[in-house]
């Protein structure tokens, strides 16, 4: 077997562990998936549940889902960057660079060098969040429709903007907290807090009301196809003509628009949150006062 | 029977997994799309840095080379003048010296001949005046009829053939 053909060997194999993942949890949606004409809208279905202190871990189609996204993306990952060459020799590898240079950019821009290693880090919550909302595309439920999925990723950027405000000094911090005047000590706890959850809300609502919407009106188009169209001899009858269409369009809007736009705004509240929590004129000062205590 | 969630619920555990997921999206995408390719994007800054920093050195050193070339161009075009100049100036001095030498040559020459001409013509008239002074001592001898010595007679002689000489 000579180089070429090992590398599209390889290449194949790629695509495959990217498609893959996607095709399993279809499959497993389809054969779990109980059968009812009922309108439903309810959250992921739960495979099977896992005892755990504290509380029962459920994993769900969204843990599976995810899992799935997150070996699509390696999948990604590893094709974008396969027979890398410093001359570029092949489209993808123009898409890689695109990618990561524009990456560089978003945070070159809005954080500062400084940031630079936050590029793999927002990227990640990006294509994370992009691949998971455009699940919903396949059928599948989309991880970011459970708050759980979006919650985790907002508790590490709250982790993040308080270790970034942290470095300015602890007492700082503190005293951010009782600025203007003590009074609003409550308050700006509350806001401090609220961060993480209105991210996670943003998002989850976001995603999960498309999805809401878009079975809403599937089930209405089948009420009124049956309605119209019932009269129809036999399967034509059956068939739910109108849903052909209309939810095709909604989709547009909710899954595609609305999660790319959401997976965007995540990624550039993290970038901001993150910049603006961090002084660095406070850390500046911090690290001056450290070394002359420590000469 | 599959169950489902509810359509809003919080397990602490699905939250643990899915920050770590990110966290483990977080290396995946750093390790393996990142770093390779900020990998071969810097090898490409250094390879074209090296390209242009190749170009520009050859440049310099042609253009020096070429400065180098035309400084020698034009010293040995000042060193043919000064030869052209030395040349001509050798043989200006030549011909000169050689004109002068002619001439001084020439006017020795002349000046000998000069010379000779005078000490011939003193000759040729201390000649004629021994003779003549012979001649009139002759004549005076044998008018007086007596011997009279030359050396008596030299000045009146001397003084004879000069009136001859302006009369003549």
């Amino acid at each position: 077997m000579n180089k070429d053909t090992r590398a599209r060997v390889t290449d194949i194999l790629l695509i495959l562990m990217m498609v893959l993942p996607f095709v399993a949890v279809m499959a497993l949606k389809v054969l779990t998936t109980p059968h009812s004409d009922e309108i439903s809208i309810s959250g992921a279905l739960i495979y099977f549940t896992i005892p755990m202190p504290l509380m029962d871990l459920p994993i769900t189609a969204s843990q599976f889902n995810s899992l799935a996204v997150m070996i699509s993306i390696f999948g990604l990952c590893l094709y974008l960057t396969h027979g890398i060459q410093v001359v570029p020799n092949s489209k993808r590898q123009l898409v890689a660079e695109w990618i990561v240079t524009k990456v560089n950019d978003l945070i070159r821009d809005n954080m500062g060098e400084r940031f630079m290693a936050f590029a793999p880090f927002v990227a990640g919550i990006m294509a994370l969040s992009a691949f998971s909302s455009l699940s919903s595309l396949l059928g599948l439920f989309p991880p970011t429709s459970d708050m759980n999925i979006v919650a985790g990723w907002a508790i590490i950027v709250f982790i993040l903007i308080t270790y970034y405000k942290l470095k300015g000094g602890l007492w700082p911090y503190v005293k951010g907290f009782f600025e203007p005047v003590p009074v609003f000590a409550p308050f700006n706890i509350i806001g401090e807090l609220a961060t993480p959850v209105s991210m996670s809300f943003r998002h989850y609502g976001n995603v999960l009301s498309g999805v809401v919407i878009s079975t809403l009106i599937a089930y209405a188009l089948q009420g009124l196809s049956k309605l119209v169209l019932g009269w129809l001899p036999g399967v034509l009858g059956q068939f739910p003509f109108l849903q052909i269409g209309l939810p095709a369009v909604l989709s547009l809007y909710f899954d595609i628009f609305s999660g790319l736009m959401q997976a965007f705004i995540f990624a550039m509240l993290t970038m901001l949150y993150i910049a603006t929590g961090f002084d660095e004129d406070a850390y500046n000062a911090r690290l001056a006062r450290r070394k002359k205590a420590a000469a | 029977m599959v169950q489902s969630l509810d359509i809003i619920s919080v397990n602490i555990w699905q939250i643990v997994i899915s920050l770590i997921n990110l966290l483990i999206i977080y290396r995946i995408l750093k390790k393996f799309l990142f770093k390779p390719v900020q990998k071969v994007m810097d090898e490409r800054q250094a390879q074209v840095d090296r390209i242009y920093g190749d170009a520009n050195q050859s440049r310099t050193q042609a253009e020096q080379m070429k400065q180098e070339y035309e400084q020698r161009l034009a010293s040995a075009r000042e060193e043919a003048d000064g030869l052209v100049r030395n040349a001509v100036q050798t043989a200006q001095k030549r011909s000169d010296q050689m004109v002068s030498e002619a001439s001084a040559q020439a006017s020795r020459i002349k000046q000998k001949a000069n010379e000779e001409i005078a000490q011939e013509k003193k000759k040729m008239l201390q000649d004629v005046r021994s003779e003549i002074s012979d001649l009139a001592v002759e004549i005076a001898s044998k008018v007086v009829e007596r011997e009279i010595s030359p050396r008596d007679y030299d000045g009146f002689v001397d003084e004879f053939i000069r009136n001859v000489g302006e009369n003549n």
